[in-house]
């Protein structure tokens, strides 16, 4: 591929942050609905307020179905999976066609989902599409910066989600180990000493039992700041 | 029939391409939307006799404007001899006066010509319009090939059909023959645009790199693409947006998009512009009255391909012929595309036909009028059952080392029954275009 202008390095980035939003809010409305079916009055409700949806409707049915597909909350599935779309569409010169159809294929099973009697079980296709698209991106892309940008988006918005969610925050090792051997293989520049901060932060052997809502917020912070 | 096997796979196909993007996008209402283009598994099929007449046809005619468009902006030969009159050429809103005294790469203007046909019902192929600029459509028959292939393998195993799936590879051909000494770009006005498919696919299966106009710079009348500290020079460039908007120094002032500075570096011929810059001066409907003439003027040899019989309302005899048989005729403007701007005069109410006839005499070299060729209806699958739909042609005429002929082309067929109006923007579908080896 050689050079990569900063458009299509950015488009890249964010196609890879959307992906993994669209996937793990969507995993994780699928938890708290689950929760909430149990426990109507339980956190469920605060953690979904955390990816800023806020909304007064007490039936847990109708309140996940406005996080799923909301055209108007922009944490909504709907809008996280128009977004990597948006970007998928504009990179098929460097991600291939065959890669962007499952991007293609997750936009078109949130629409397919929303209009059906049993979306909550339709859009495990939408996590099969983007589980073959995470997938399909080493098979099908030679060029290690654009897989790796790609790959990094994905680690930067996974780390946001889950700190943001407190949600698997054990997991979090993982991430920022991953998103190590990577970063520096995208040719694109980053803020190392937010990104050495991330590192500090997770590995810390008391890590995450002890996390204050502070700290996860500095920790948010530092990850915000890598690319910021 | 060749097609039976493939009728039932039609809805499949479409699927298909669904997974695939394969669209285009529409402006209504000002709002943007993307729409799938309907495809129809049954092809157009051409037998080699007849596709040697129209290929040796659209060679002529490409070889022919594009000594044309090489004169108007140079000797401008034709003009002195009276072969097409001053005023068309020069009143033609696709000439472009910052155009004049340039000579691209190699002598080519037009590197990709897509020729609008039909085949009328005693089998004779016209010339309904040359698209000089940035025609579109390639894409579409290349990638639903590649599905139909999927779905049949006696047919095309046994019917000797060229391959068209090697578009993008002459495509490159053509690029790489006038390119100037770096890589090859196809430049695309952006995600909004309604041909952003196929820039894309175009950009990925030729090798060349998709870029906005903001990805792109010049120095020292030299093109890059990328940024001050990682740029690539750029030889060849294949664009895909409009004249006015290429590049906002020499053209239209007030665009924000553009590449300020391209003619600059096209005019110091360090990179080539695929098409060139101004030949909508050689596909204006009224200059298409004169193809033929600059096929003699120019080769010495008779048109292979016709015309649809037209006329110039700006000549006296025409007039009086457009005047006394408008609600017979065809009325195009000259200044649009894409389907819009033709009027048939049967449709036309009295009161209609009144307000036509006053504009075409306050305004004659607006207007063309043509006889209504009644073109072929090919078979086509819609709602479950065959129908027979009005269809034309888009060939592909690649001009690069030679002059070629892509071995399929674009056949668009029209939704509704009875209706001429084939674009896909008004809800035309497509076909693959068989073309036979024997």
């Amino acid at each position: 591929m050689g050079t990569l202008s900063v458009t299509k390095a950015d488009h890249l980035l964010w196609l890879g942050r959307y992906v993994e939003r669209t996937y793990t809010t969507l995993r994780f409305i699928l938890h708290a609905y689950d929760v909430a079916l149990d426990d109507p009055l339980g956190n469920w409700r605060d953690q979904l307020e955390e990816l800023g949806f806020r909304e007064e409707e007490e039936n847990p049915y109708t309140f996940v179905r406005d996080c799923l597909f909301s055209p108007t909350l922009p944490s909504s599935i709907r809008h996280s999976i128009s977004a990597a779309y948006d970007n998928a569409v504009t990179l098929r010169d460097c991600v291939g066609t065959e890669a962007i159809a499952y991007v293609q294929m997750a936009y078109d099973n949130v629409g397919s989902a929303e209009t059906s009697e049993s979306p909550l079980l339709d859009l495990q296709a939408v996590i099969d599409d983007i589980m073959a698209f995470r997938g399909c991106i080493d098979d099908y892309i030679a060029d290690d910066a654009v897989r790796s940008i790609i790959k990094v988006g994905m680690g930067i918005e996974r780390i946001d989600l889950y700190t943001r969610l407190n949600f698997e925050l054990e997991r979090l090792p993982q991430e920022v180990h991953r998103l190590a051997s990577r970063i520096n293989r995208t040719g694109i520049a980053y803020d190392q000493e937010s990104f050495r901060g991330v590192v500090d932060m997770v590995f810390d052997p008391a890590f995450p039992g002890n996390m204050t809502y502070e700290q996860l917020g500095e920790l948010l912070k530092l990850d915000a700041h890598i690319f910021g | 029939m060749a097609y039976e096997s493939l009728v039932k796979y039609t809805p499949k196909i479409n699927q298909q391409l669904a997974r695939y993007g394969v669209k285009f996008g529409i402006y209504k209402n000002g709002h943007f939307d993307e729409r799938l283009f309907p495809f129809d598994a049954i092809p157009r099929v051409i037998d080699a006799d007849a596709w040697d007449t129209l290929e040796r046809g659209l060679i002529q005619r490409v070889d022919a404007l594009n000594a044309y468009l090489k004169d108007v902006y140079t000797e401008k030969q034709a003009i002195k001899d009276g072969i097409i009159p001053e005023h068309f050429a020069f009143a033609s809103a696709g000439y472009l006066p910052q155009c004049e005294g340039i000579v691209p790469p190699k002598g080519i203007f037009s590197h990709i010509s897509g020729i609008d046909l039909v085949e009328d019902k005693d089998h004779t192929w016209y010339v309904l319009e040359d698209n000089l600029r940035i025609p579109s459509g390639a894409s579409y028959p290349a990638v639903a090939r590649n599905l139909c292939r999927r779905c049949d393998a006696s047919t095309f195993r046994d019917l000797p059909i060229r391959e068209n799936r090697d578009y993008p590879q002459m495509l490159r051909e053509v690029m790489d023959n006038v390119n100037c000494g770096g890589i090859n770009v196809v430049l695309t006005p952006g995600r909004y645009n309604s041909a952003y498919f196929e820039h894309a696919y175009l950009a990925e299966n030729s090798g060349a790199v998709l870029a906005e106009p903001y990805e792109l710079f010049v120095e020292d009348d030299v093109l890059y693409y990328g940024g001050e500290d990682d740029r690539q020079r750029v030889g060849a460039i294949y664009r895909r947006t409009s004249d006015e908007y290429l590049d906002p120094l020499c053209f239209n002032h007030d665009s924000l998009i553009g590449v300020p500075n391209l003619m600059a570096a096209y005019r110091a011929g360090n990179v080539a512009i695929i098409n060139t810059p101004g030949n909508g001066a050689a596909d204006d409907k009224g200059v298409y009255y004169f193809v033929p003439k600059m096929v003699k003027y120019y080769l010495g040899e008779e048109p292979i391909l016709k015309n649809a019989p037209t006329y110039l309302p700006i000549y006296k005899d025409d007039m009086a012929y457009v005047m006394d048989n408008l609600d017979k005729l065809v009325i195009k403007e000259v200044s649009e595309a894409g389907g819009y701007g033709v009027v048939f005069g049967s449709k036309l109410s009295p009161e209609d036909l009144e307000l036509f006839r006053q504009r075409i005499i306050d305004d004659p070299r607006n207007y063309i009028a043509q006889e209504v060729v009644d073109f072929i209806s090919l078979p086509t699958y819609i709602g479950g059952e065959v129908v027979p739909r009005k269809a034309d042609l888009r060939a592909f005429v690649l001009s690069g080392a030679t002059t070629r002929v892509w071995p399929s082309g674009l056949t668009r067929y029209a939704r509704q029954a009875g209706s001429s109006i084939v674009n896909s923007s008004q809800g035309g579908g497509f076909k693959d275009t068989w073309v036979l080896s024997r």
